[in-house]
């Protein structure tokens, strides 16, 4: 495993917090023990890797085996914060949501981020609008429609339409991911 | 005061920046003092003074004389102290949390307290073309930072 110096160092060597995120992710996936899968960052961090940090969010929902992850994350002076799965350390200025190993997106889809860390991988950008949107609708989340087009806006050119139609069936969000492309619409005109 | 602001010594000219950088369009003085709840006459100084300087440049639009940032260095500048685009060292300060709440990333509606509590206004403040701004700037930042190796693999330049 690699030392918590090296991570402090590494981690707090850059000011921009999404670089924060994304070396973190590569210093947690080069730890964990190879030929697994590897963690996947999801949630609002992933949407702020895609955007670069245009959108800024708080902790990161990271998935992957809960026992293995805590072990690291203690082992790299984490405590459990306020929440039963937020894990944060406030010298790194990093919280870790342990989301649990049951990921809900394709790994087909993930994007991976090679640095000089190890690997970073990043939930697919068609499950995060997807997502988004049925946060939108179940859970009344306006913000999150807004989320959804901020990402199919960036990176309209590399999403897998069919895919995000085909989750949008199976999840009942037809109608969210009809406004959603209405929008794409009228931003185009 | 937000950090546009606090650069430019003016609540009033920060905030004008701020909206004119984040709209693809002209907005009116008038728009503009509603969106930040300035006062109407003190914006339209402001906005003559900036076109007095050439940074902004009237245009007439379908609600009267409409303004637009003419530098898009100012714009880049606005969009990164913009307290909509946030670094993660005013994240967590309680005037970003209520900017935020303001803003709509984590909108709370504004209630009155004061005898009945009443929902005041639950509409949110975007200004036109802001998430599309937002969209093209996160793209733009995305392929400087990592070269595109496949189709969902990239390399951190």
């Amino acid at each position: 495993m690699i030392t918590y110096s090296r991570v402090k160092r590494v981690v707090l060597e850059t000011d921009d917090p999404t670089e924060r995120k994304i070396r973190f992710m590569a210093l947690l996936t080069s730890s964990l023990p190879k030929g697994r899968r590897r963690p996947v960052l999801a949630g609002g961090s992933a949407i702020e890797v895609y955007l670069d940090g245009t959108l800024r969010t708080g902790d990161m929902d990271v998935v992957y085996n809960t026992k293995a992850l805590k072990e690291v994350l203690k082992a790299w002076k984490f405590s459990l914060g306020g929440g039963l799965r937020a894990w944060a350390n406030e010298e790194l200025g990093l919280a870790v949501d342990v989301v649990g190993e049951d990921y809900s997106g394709s790994y087909e889809r993930v994007t991976t981020i090679t640095t000089e860390y190890g690997p970073a991988t990043i939930m697919g950008i068609e499950d995060l609008i997807v997502k988004r949107l049925a946060s939108a609708k179940f859970w009344n989340v306006p913000t999150d429609l807004e989320q959804a087009f901020l990402l199919a806006k960036a990176h309209d050119d590399s999403i897998d339409w069919e895919y995000v139609q085909e989750q949008s069936r199976k999840t009942d969000i037809g109608d969210y991911l009809a406004r959603l492309k209405a929008m794409l619409a009228k931003g185009r005109k | 005061m937000n950090r546009l602001g606090e650069l430019l010594g003016s609540t009033t000219r920060g905030n004008l920046i701020e909206a004119l950088a984040l709209s693809d369009r002209g907005l009116t003085a008038y728009g503009v003092a509603r969106a930040y709840h300035m006062n109407v006459a003190k914006v339209y100084m402001e906005v003559k003074r900036l076109e007095g300087l050439g940074m902004v440049r009237s245009v007439k639009g379908d609600r009267g004389k409409e303004y637009e940032l003419v530098d898009d260095n100012l714009r880049y500048l606005a969009l990164k102290l913009s307290s909509r685009v946030q670094t993660y060292d005013t994240w967590r300060s309680p005037e970003s949390r209520r900017a935020r709440f303001r803003m709509g990333l984590a909108p709370v509606p504004q209630f009155s307290v004061i005898e009945r509590s009443t929902l005041i206004d639950a509409t949110q403040r975007r200004m036109p073309g802001e998430l599309e701004n937002l969209a093209i700037l996160g793209r733009k930042k995305f392929d400087a930072k990592y070269h595109r190796l496949s189709e969902r693999s990239y390399d951190h330049l």
